[in-house]
């Protein structure tokens, strides 16, 4: 589904050039759940953006489903984001301004799906997320795990290919997040494609597969992955 | 409806402020009003500037003698009567030379006062602009009044009452007509009344004439003697009764034209028309009342001119106030009129005797000036505009600012730069829709306000155009910060707080 190959990222902070991410190659399948390990200032984050699109990389290439995608124009990086990834954030992220409705409803307003669609959408997400008596509640009115919830509504409302949770449990307490964990399981075991960055050893287990960031780089990685650089190294 | 939950996060931000949000209207409002109003005030400037060119005063061209212009207050025994020149009818033949000419007329500024009734009025009253400066100074200097020519006087005058009961004033005059008429329209030398001979119109000046009807209940109006053509050039005509005929200024009828507001207030029932109103020694016929015009005419008072009668008087300085008023039918003809005139008077009395004057050239001095005035206020407004967007701008980049977080989820959930940019100018429409609406009021409100002093307000074509104006410049000022929010790096939204 995803295959990054070399990639390198660096931020020019004025005099100085920080290199976040080097020489990077990593291929993520279809339905796969993926976690993300490593210290802090290792590059997870910087390569869930990359992951993403929040970013796009110094160099190196991003194929997603076959196609390279970093030179694409905004608007089709955005439609990217939009239609095919949700984002589940640490901090929920939601709009304190918006209804838990509202905050569903929004990323299908850049579908182009209709008020109504939206609407209906939006009511079944949040009661599958067991929210049915919140749907007009703003986020400051709800439990940081009925946040999180409205947060996975929110990232399923465009029916992604691609999941990617950045610590989702880091600010629930560990039976909320628990559940948490539980619902991505399930989204995990319909098909979706889970990429998680997490601290916890745990949470890793459930994933098919850990990679361990270092200073920027890939250090080590299960056998498959390992197989897959080998394979691609031999191209 | 189709209320996209984006439009719904930027209302709800801007109510979240709503301080902010508050001063920003504000600021908006002001300065679209500032510029509406500064905007419908040049329109204005120009519009008085067009519609005052083209009043007949702005056509004429006015010829006067230098004394009457200038020497008015000195004493007449101080001045050599016999460089002085008295402008008659005879000089309003020059108009004959140009063929671009309309009308002319000779108007004369005096101001006729009455007798009230009251106690206190026994005595001579002189005005500064008064014509008769001369006959009261004449007057003064020969106090033996012969008591029994006085009376007959007097009973001339009350003679003259019952014979000027008729509605037709030809036919009321004809009886003490002794001068042959003149239907030339040039002056002649014998065309005295019997009744205006010098030394009768001394001795009247000592006494006042009463009348029988009611006394006025205003002691003076302005008063200005004229030619019948005066009239024509003004383009005025009578609501009620007649106005006076050449004939009849050169037969020296006493017969008064009066202006709307003026018949209304000269006698208490305001009733006016063909009753008597006494000024020094004459009896005054009231023969005609003019339409209103809205302008200053509307107060004053119109009598047949007297230099057609007084041509023995001339050296005493008669008629002095006197100005031949040359009316052409198109303004752009008045340089080469003004120049045929001014030969022709030349020849006539020497080169630098008379004043030759238009007025249209005072006028567009001073509405350029008027012009100039609305321009700097126009450039003040479009400047206050100014710096009303810079201090908005600021404050939206200030907001862009601080909701790059926001804009940065956004983006995560598929916002493009392009739903960011137009996200961030719609926030900016609401705000000038307020600011627009509350900056329309501000701007009417100062149009009701000069409205108020008589004058049209602000032409709404104008101040709309402002409005117009200043929420595009705004717009183009609100685009800064809303393509500055547009770039915001989507990464952010990762960023742990």
């Amino acid at each position: 589904m995803i295959r990054l190959e070399n990639i390198e990222q660096k931020y020019d902070l004025g005099e100085q050039e920080v290199v976040a991410l080097n020489n990077i190659s990593l291929e993520i399948k279809e339905g796969e759940f993926v976690a993300i390990m490593g210290p802090s200032g290792s590059g997870k984050s910087t390569l869930l953006n990359l992951l993403g699109i929040l970013d796009n990389p110094s160099a190196g290439k991003f194929y997603l489903e076959g196609h390279d995608i970093t030179s694409l124009p905004d608007k089709e990086q955005a439609r990217i984001r939009n239609k095919h990834f949700g984002f589940i954030f640490q901090s929920f992220n939601l709009f304190s301004e918006l209804s838990a409705m509202e905050n569903v409803m929004l990323p299908m307003s850049y579908a182009g799906v209709s008020f109504s669609d939206r609407k209906s959408r939006a009511k079944e997400l949040l009661t599958q997320m067991g929210l049915s008596h919140r749907l007009n509640h703003l986020p400051t009115m709800m439990s940081g795990g009925e946040q999180q919830r409205v947060a996975i509504a929110r990232a399923l409302s465009n029916k992604p290919s691609l999941i990617l949770a950045d610590e989702p449990t880091g600010n629930l307490p560990t039976a909320k997040g628990q559940e948490i964990l539980d619902i991505l399981k399930g989204l995990h075991k319909q098909g979706t494609t889970i990429v998680m960055v997490t601290h916890n050893d745990e949470q890793a287990q459930m994933a098919d597969r850990v990679i361990y960031m270092q200073d920027g780089s890939i250090q080590d990685s299960s056998k498959q992955d390992n197989k897959v650089l080998e394979s691609q190294r031999g191209e | 409806m189709n209320i996209k939950e984006d439009f719904i996060l930027s209302v709800r931000s801007l109510l979240a402020s709503p301080l902010e949000s508050m001063l920003l209207v504000l600021g908006l409002a002001l300065s679209i009003g500032a510029t509406a109003s500064g905007l419908g005030m040049f329109a204005k400037a120009n519009d008085a500037a067009k519609q005052l060119l083209q009043q007949v005063e702005y056509r004429e061209i006015l010829v006067s003698s230098k004394q009457s212009s200038s020497e008015m207050n000195v004493p007449i025994t101080l001045q050599s009567t016999d460089e002085t020149v008295t402008l008659s009818v005879i000089d309003l033949e020059a108009a004959l030379l140009s063929p671009n000419i309309e009308f002319a007329y000779l108007s004369d500024r005096t101001r006729l006062r009455f007798n009230t009734g009251n106690a206190g009025f026994g005595g001579f009253r002189r005005g500064a602009g008064d014509n008769n400066n001369a006959a009261d100074n004449n007057n003064r200097n020969t106090p033996n009044p012969n008591p029994d020519e006085t009376q007959s006087n007097r009973q001339s005058t009350f003679s003259l009452n019952e014979t000027n009961t008729g509605s037709e004033h030809g036919q009321r005059n004809s009886d003490r007509q002794t001068a042959p008429e003149n239907t030339q329209g040039t002056q002649n030398e014998n065309a005295q009344n019997e009744n205006e001979s010098p030394n009768q119109r001394f001795r009247a000046d000592f006494e006042f004439a009463t009348t029988d009807g009611p006394a006025p209940i205003i002691d003076s109006l302005p008063a200005y003697e004229v030619t019948p053509e005066f009239f024509s050039a003004m383009n005025l005509s009578v609501q009620k009764g007649g106005l006076f005929t050449r004939q009849e200024m050169q037969q020296g009828a006493k017969v008064l034209v009066l202006g709307s507001k003026a018949a209304a207030s000269l006698f208490e029932d305001g009733v006016a028309l063909n009753r008597e109103v006494a000024s020094f020694d004459n009896i005054f016929s009231i023969v005609g009342v003019l339409h209103e015009t809205n302008t200053p005419i509307d107060y004053n008072a119109y009598r047949p001119s007297q230099v057609a009668t007084q041509n023995a008087f001339r050296f005493a300085g008669f008629g002095w106030g006197a100005k031949l008023q040359f009316t052409v039918h198109d303004a752009v003809d008045l340089t080469q009129a003004q120049a045929q005139l001014t030969q022709y008077f030349n020849t006539q009395y020497g080169e630098n005797v008379l004043n030759i004057q238009v007025p249209r050239e005072a006028a567009k001095a001073a509405s350029n000036r008027s012009e100039k005035i609305a321009i700097i206020t126009l450039v003040l407004a479009l400047s206050g505009l100014l710096i009303a967007n810079v201090n908005v701008s600021n404050i939206l980049y200030s907001r862009a600012l601080r909701r790059r977080k926001q804009v940065g989820i956004l983006k995560a959930l598929g916002a493009s730069k392009n739903n960011i940019f137009i996200m961030f100018l719609k926030e900016s429409a609401v705000l000038l829709v307020f600011g627009g609406l509350i900056g329309v009021f501000i701007a009417l409100g100062f149009s009701s306000l000069i409205a108020l002093e008589g004058q049209s307000g602000l032409p709404l074509y104008a101040v709309l155009l402002g409005v117009l104006m200043s929420c595009l410049i705004t717009l183009v000022f609100t685009l800064i910060p809303a393509i500055q929010a547009s770039k915001t790096a989507p990464a952010i939204a990762m960023r742990v707080e």
